[in-house]
């Protein structure tokens, strides 16, 4: 009986489907029939894309970020009346769900309604999409550091590369008990973790460091037998390249197999909820420091920008919790508001004048949320900021992170050959 | 030869999941001849519920996980009453199809609810660990594997000596012989898919501790929970003992070939651990199908 | 003289008949014409969406012939697509990209051929798995697979995968800049052509085999094996053909996959579990023991997510941006896409095509038809 009508049902909704399927791509095509060189400007609103983890496990990246990006744009809707002060801003949002095939057909999909893109996240993602980007000369804001997308024409980076992070953290340990200590790695198996080895590589020399081994993991692996090996190794120090979706299980694995060295972790190992955590929050405040963006302290006030980011972010997004994904995303939007400005003023925001734009720009500022950040005259005079703040955990802190001290680049920073 | 032995404990603790996690494919598999791919996702709710009950509600620990064992049985048996009930009859990669809808179904609900929390559940036993001279291992982790061995125990005990007991294990044998001795399958097959959800929240509930592979509370756990499958086609599909020991002996094997793969097989690339335990599995399902302690498998024309 | 029909056949030669009925011939050239007309008409998105529904359709009609005509479930397609993928992207990335640089014909032959000669490795210690243990079999398989193309990095790319700019040249036709009888078409339309194509070749090819005397061998196997190997019926032959066919089709899929997606990363949620049950979710939706089953339930569950979210931001829970509680759109697919798999197997077995079926004999037979089934 109960199977009957669930038939019935079932028969009537597809063909509803069916109807709704038929005349669908008839509306999408009422879309479609704008020029073929949309900009998604349509002389009133600018419309961004962003491509990022909105489901998974990498959503917690993800949201954060996108979310800041919102904020920053809804403070310039909202107070300065757009791009120009005419032009407001609307983001598209498409889940990437951390996937590159995904985030071609979700690429595809958008490339015509948008100028360019806020937000591209993912190291793997953001190569899939380049060579797509170069043929519509389209262009974005990876939210990745890796220091390959530094002289990228088609991209807009920010912040200091995984790095730079990697050798200001290194160069803070030897000077505050680490000298002529025993560093090892612990590097996720894939092109971020390879990022953070080769500052490891870069530091190794500059810094003349004692190695031990370098250990890699698959994300979601067991970690004892690395942990072990490193253990047995009696590493006094960890160059941690992981990051928060891998966090938990490091931790506890290092405790659990009484493994307790320095971890010198990056930006995007961090979540603010784990220094709530009271199981892992002895081990973070004892053993754990993070060299990452200076915005990451929220709250300090000794960054100019840093009032007003939070003055805007209770207004605008206030059941927003510290998150240091949130102010990166807010940063991202910053640096892409100065692009944009130059393309109104030279009257073109076509994908060929954002590019033109981006190399007049200059250098890119963000009051103290992120270093300064050089565009020059064409993406191969690019320099990104070589100064990161080393944090150490602090549970009363809005994200569990207190800095050590102000931002500092290293002297090994500062020389490291960006390629390209 | 420290490092066997802690390689050795760690393994154990993660075989301990792996059986926690089995049981519960063992107990509808046995009752039903079905396997339950959804048991994977029962168990990453049964730890969002745990958690829930700690962290939103406020319970003490065990309360929590009592309330939450009450919440698995009633989810089994809703499962089973509305959707597995209907598969009667049907061929089986159809059944089991309808079960990896429940898997599927079960992602969605648990990150809309919960989102990502990051974090683990509160247990009593935190992160403490026990030293036994160079070797360590988390207490949660030694709670892990006396849970399995308890629960082992207590069904070794209900299927020998309750009623309900020997009445599942005629409706194994042979459902159409059961029913004509009275017995009411519906019921027995219903509370099988009780006793699996019980399983899975006490198996969620330890790895969202942090046990075994320590990655804590998240979706995560359903990517893990899958894994007990070699475990139990190793240990028998329809034997309780066998899904503690296939788990015990795929977790400690595991964790071996992971420390000692660069000595002893050094031409595998590296990785190899992860995907042993499936190698493993496809080699039993040649060579002994019916695992170390399953029935064989009898067909009559 | 009574027309022919479907229904009532009176020979053997009307039996065998590809298209029986006038009718079916009718529906035969509206399909060709749509088929000519609508990359004109579709903008890159929809094209796109609809090409990779026709590339999940080639493997899906592998699949139906392994499980929905032989009777062997099988949650290992996902290998298989990643195996003709990589070939594709191995043997056919240029020499610059660290590929072979061989022309599409070449690289495809080899695909099929290597996914013929591992479906057959598989199909023989496969012959004693039965149901519930040939699923979890063909399970462990795709973890196997994605440790192998994890670990070839000189072939796969490894961990970070690998761009693979790929042109397809077929009798002086490039695919990927289509010029045609004056027309230029982008690589989406392109393709549309190309993998529609080959669908239909494929589907000539499966109902070939399934209407003659193969296809009797595979769906006796399917009814009662012990039965049909009394009667004569080499099980061996044939569950390991049903094995081979079903997998060199599927690597076909997975070749062209692997051209259309031009990046890819060897990973569990692109080429893992969720791939294999993808196919087995579309010819259980579309339809087991069909030919246009499979074809259906492509295009149903490859537009589904596009569909989702042209539609879904209208309601009222659903949250369109990273901040809005309520569920998420991505969320929402996949629900409503283990609800459709549930529904489909508690509700309509034979899927699709059943319903149509249905309701096409309700009309056949009005005003006579039977309540109740």
């Amino acid at each position: 009986m109960y199977r009957r009508g669930l038939r019935a049902f079932l028969t009537l909704a597809v063909a509803a489907g069916l109807v709704v399927g038929v005349t669908a791509p008839a509306v999408a095509r009422v879309h479609a029939k704008a020029p073929p060189s949309t900009d998604g400007f349509d002389g009133k609103t600018i419309k961004l894309g962003v491509i990022t983890p909105l489901t998974g496990t990498v959503s917690l990246i993800g949201t954060p970020l996108t979310a800041g990006n919102q904020l920053w744009w809804d403070y310039v809707n909202k107070e300065l009346g757009g791009v120009g002060g005419k032009y407001k801003v609307e983001l598209v949002e498409e889940d990437s769900q951390y996937q590159p095939a995904t985030a071609i057909q979700a690429y595809d999909k958008i490339k015509g309604d948008v100028v360019d893109f806020q937000q591209i996240l993912g190291t793997q993602v953001t190569k899939a999409l380049l060579p797509k980007m170069q043929v519509d000369q389209s262009a974005g804001g990876p939210a990745t550091l890796d220091s390959t997308w530094v002289k990228n024409p088609n991209l807009f980076p920010i912040g200091a590369p995984y790095q730079i992070e990697a050798i200001n953290g290194l160069d803070y340990y030897t000077k505050n008990g680490g000298k002529g200590k025993k560093v090892c790695a612990l590097a996720q198996d894939d092109e971020f973790g390879q990022a953070g080895l080769d500052g490891f590589a870069y530091a190794k020399k500059a810094l003349k460091l004692k190695t031990g081994p370098t250990e890699r993991f698959k994300t979601g692996e067991d970690l004892t037998a690395q942990i072990q090996s490193l253990s047995d190794a009696k590493c006094d120090a960890v160059l941690t390249v992981a990051t928060a979706v891998d966090a938990t299980a490091i931790v506890t694995k290092s405790i659990a197999l009484n493994f307790s060295p320095q971890m010198i972790a990056l930006g995007v190992f961090w979540l603010p909820v784990f220094a709530q955590s009271p199981n892992l929050q002895q081990f973070l405040v004892d053993h754990v420091i993070v060299s990452t963006q200076p915005g990451a302290a929220w709250g300090d006030s000794s960054i100019p920008g840093m009032s007003a980011f939070l003055k805007q972010q209770q207004q605008y997004a206030p059941s927003q919790k510290p998150d240091p994904y949130f102010a990166f995303g807010y940063v991202q939007g910053q640096a892409l508001y100065q692009i944009l400005q130059k393309a109104v003023k030279n009257g073109d925001l076509s994908h060929e004048g954002i590019l033109k734009a981006s190399n007049q720009v200059g250098t890119l500022k963000f009051d103290g949320l992120s270093g300064d950040y050089k565009y020059g005259k064409s993406a191969a005079d690019r320099n990104p900021p070589r100064a990161t703040t080393v944090f150490k955990v602090d549970p009363t802190q809005p994200i569990g992170l207190a800095p050590v001290g102000p931002p500092a680049a290293s002297k090994a920073a500062t020389t490291y050959p960006i390629p390209g | 030869m420290t490092k066997f032995f802690q390689l050795v404990a760690s393994g154990a603790a993660l075989g301990a999941v792996y059986a926690l996690v089995g049981l519960g494919f063992v107990v509808i598999y046995r009752a039903t001849g079905v396997i339950n791919l959804a048991q994977a996702g029962m168990v990453a709710l049964g730890a969002f519920l745990v958690y829930n009950a700690t962290a939103t509600w406020d319970l003490p620990f065990w309360l929590a996980v009592i309330v939450s064992m009450g919440l698995g049985a009633l989810l089994g048996i809703v499962l089973e009453r509305l959707i597995l009930r209907r598969m009667v009859g049907r061929p089986v990669y159809a059944v089991i199809l309808v079960t990896v809808g429940i898997l599927l179904l079960i992602e969605p609900i648990v990150t809309t609810i919960w989102k990502n929390p990051g974090t683990n559940i509160e247990t009593p036993w935190g992160l403490e660990k026990v030293t036994i001279g160079d070797v360590n291992i988390l207490q949660v982790d030694i709670a892990t594997i006396l849970l399995a061995a308890a629960v082992l125990g207590v069904f070794f005990a209900f299927f020998r000596y309750t009623k309900y007991g020997v009445a599942m294990r005629a409706t194994a044998v042979d459902q159409e012989a059961a029913l004509a001795q009275g017995i009411n399958v519906r019921r027995i097959v219903a509370l099988s898919w009780a006793i699996a959800g019980v399983v899975a929240v006490l198996a969620g509930t330890m790895l969202g501790a942090g046990a075994g592979p320590g990655t804590g509370l998240g979706i995560g756990i359903t990517v893990i929970s899958l894994k007990a499958l070699p475990a139990v086609v190793l240990g028998g599909l329809d034997s309780p003992a066998g899904a503690v020991v296939g788990g015990l002996i795929i977790g400690i094997l595991e964790v071996l070939t992971a420390g000692y793969q660069s000595d002893v097989l050094p031409f595998l690339p590296g990785g190899f651990a992860a995907v042993m335990p499936w190698v493993v599995m496809l080699i039993v399902l040649v060579v002994r199908p019916y695992g170390l302690f399953g029935t064989r498998d009898v067909r009559r024309v | 003289m009574a027309r022919a029909s479907r229904r009532l056949v009176r020979n053997y030669g009307h039996d065998l008949r590809l298209v029986g009925t006038r009718r079916g011939r009718l529906f035969l050239v509206v399909l060709l014409a749509l088929y000519l007309w609508l990359p004109f008409q579709l903008d890159d998105f929809w094209a796109s969406v609809l090409t990779l529904a026709g590339i999940t359709a080639i493997g899906a009609l592998g699949l139906n012939l392994l499980t929905g005509y032989t009777g062997q479930p099988s949650l290992g397609t996902a290998a298989f697509i990643g195996l003709g993928a990589f070939t594709a992207s191995y043997c056919g990335r240029p020499e610059d990209y660290g590929g072979l640089g061989w022309s599409f014909p070449a690289y495809l032959g080899v695909a099929i051929l290597l996914g013929a000669g591992v479906g057959y490795l598989v199909g023989v210690p496969a012959l004693r798995l039965r149901g519930n243990y040939l699923i979890i079999a063909t399970l462990g398989l795709v973890f196997v697979a994605i440790y192998i193309w994890r670990s070839w990095e000189e072939v796969t790319g490894g961990n970070a995968g690998v761009p693979m700019p790929i042109d397809v040249k077929i009798f002086g036709l490039n695919f990927t800049n289509l010029e045609v009888f004056g027309e230029t078409f982008g690589r989406n339309q392109g393709f549309f052509y190309l993998v529609w194509a080959v669908v239909a070749l494929v589907a000539l090819l499966c109902k070939n085999l399934v209407r003659s005397r193969p296809g009797r061998a595979f769906q006796a196997v399917r009814d009662r094996d012990v039965a049909a190997e009394v009667v004569g019926v080499s099980l061996f032959r044939t569950k390991v053909g049903a094995f081979v066919l079903s997998s060199a089709i599927a690597t076909a899929g997975g070749v062209f996959y692997g051209i259309w997606i031009q990046y890819l990363v060897p990973e569990d949620s692109s080429l893992g579990l969720n791939l294999s049950i993808s196919y087995l979710a579309i010819i259980i939706v579309g339809g087991v023991g069909t030919i246009y089953g499979p074809i259906i339930g492509a295009l149903l569950i490859g537009s589904m997510p596009a569909l989702i979210d042209e539609f879904a931001g209208q309601l009222p829970f659903v949250s369109s941006s990273a901040t809005d509680s309520g569920i998420s759109k991505p969320a929402l697919q996949t629900l409503l896409y283990a609800i459709l798999i549930i529904v489909f197997l508690v509700a309509e077995p034979n899927g699709l095509a059943g319903m149509w079926r249905r309701v096409r004999d309700y009309f056949a037979t009005w005003p006579l038809a039977k309540r109740g089934s």
